[in-house]
C-alpha cells in the first residue's frame, strides 16, 4: 500500500470521526456513557485533519475533497473481489496490476485500493 | 440487542500481555485485523483517545471507532490482571476492555446502541469484580448472557 493511500485512508477515518462528533445524538450518547472529552473535539479533529492533509500533494487532497463532496459517504474504497467498494461496478483487470499507484474507479471516480 | 450474541470466543482475550495504551490497542485490534488494516485501526483509535481517554473509570475502557476495514460491527474483549495505564478519567489502571469497531455506514445506528449496551453491561461486570471470575472465553460469554438476562 502506498504512503498516499495510507494517508487518504487515515483522512477518511478522521472524517468518519468528525461526522460522529458533529452529530448531536451521537455526542449525547457519548456523554451518557461517561466519555470525557476536550471542550471542542471537532476543532481538535479538524486540526489533526489539516496536519494530515499537508502530508499529501495538494491536487490529490483537492481530488479527495471533490469526491467526498460529490458522494458524501466515502472517497476512497477497497476493491473487493474485483469490484469497486463504492459503486460495485467491475474494476478493469488492467488496473489491478498497478497496485502501487493510486487509481480512480473508472465508473464512479472514487479512489480505489487493493488490500 | 444482546451483546452476548455478538461475542466470539476467539475475540476474547482474558490475559492481555500489554501494559501500555498503544500496545494494548494493537493487541485488541489483532483479534480482528492484521497488517495494514490493523495499523489503520490503531491510528484511528489513538486519534479518538487524544480527544479524551475512553477509560471511563473503575478499571473499564471502551475504545471505539468506525472503519471501512470491517463490514459489520466487531467486538473484542480484553482483560488484564496487572492493569494497563490508559489515562483513564480516574487515573486508575484499566483491567477490562471492550473494543468496538463499526462500519461507517451503519443502518439503525447499531454502533451507538452497542456502545450504550456495553457501558451498562460493564457496570454489572464490575460488581464484586464479576469480570475476574471467568476462566475461559466461553465462561465470559455465559456471564454476559446471565447479566443481560437480568437487565
Ligand atoms: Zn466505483
Amino acid at each position: 500500500m502506498s504512503e498516499e493511500i495510507k494517508i487518504l485512508l487515515e483522512l477518511q477515518h478522521l472524517d468518519y470521526m468528525i461526522k460522529d462528533w458533529r452529530n448531536d445524538e451521537t455526542r449525547k450518547q457519548f456523554q451518557k456513557i461517561g466519555f470525557k472529552v476536550e471542550d471542542d473535539p471537532v476543532q481538535m479533529l479538524l486540526k489533526k485533519r489539516e496536519k494530515l492533509a499537508e502530508r499529501i500533494n495538494k491536487s490529490l487532497y483537492q481530488m479527495y475533497e471533490r469526491i467526498l463532496s460529490r458522494y458524501k459517504d466515502w472517497a476512497i474504497v477497497p476493491v473487493l473481489n474485483g469490484f469497486c467498494g463504492g459503486c460495485f461496478s467491475k474494476v478493469p483487470t488492467e488496473l489491478s496490476g498497478q497496485r502501487k499507484v493510486i487509481n480512480n474507479c473508472p465508473n464512479c471516480g472514487r479512489f480505489i485500493y487493493w488490500d | 440487542m444482546n451483546l452476548y450474541s455478538l461475542l466470539k470466543p476467539e475475540r476474547i482475550n482474558l490475559d492481555l500481555a500489554s501494559r501500555k495504551k498503544q500496545e494494548v490497542l494493537r493487541e485488541l485490534v489483532g483479534a480482528i485485523r492484521k497488517n495494514e488494516d490493523a495499523d489503520l485501526l490503531v491510528s484511528t483509535l489513538l486519534k479518538r483517545e487524544d480527544l479524551g481517554s475512553t477509560g471511563i473509570g473503575k478499571g473499564v475502557a471502551i475504545p471505539h471507532g468506525r472503519s471501512l476495514v470491517v463490514d459489520k460491527l466487531e467486538l473484542v474483549v480484553g482483560r488484564s490482571k496487572e492493569g494497563v495505564s490508559f489515562d483513564a478519567i480516574d487515573k486508575k489502571p484499566v483491567h477490562l476492555f471492550f473494543l468496538i469497531v463499526a462500519p461507517p455506514q451503519d443502518p439503525g445506528n447499531q454502533y451507538l446502541i452497542i456502545l450504550g449496551r456495553v457501558a451498562v453491561v460493564c457496570q454489572e461486570l464490575l460488581k464484586r469484580k464479576a469480570y475476574e471470575k471467568p476462566e475461559t472465553p466461553e465462561e465470559f460469554i455465559k456471564l454476559v448472557k446471565e447479566i443481560e438476562g437480568k437487565l
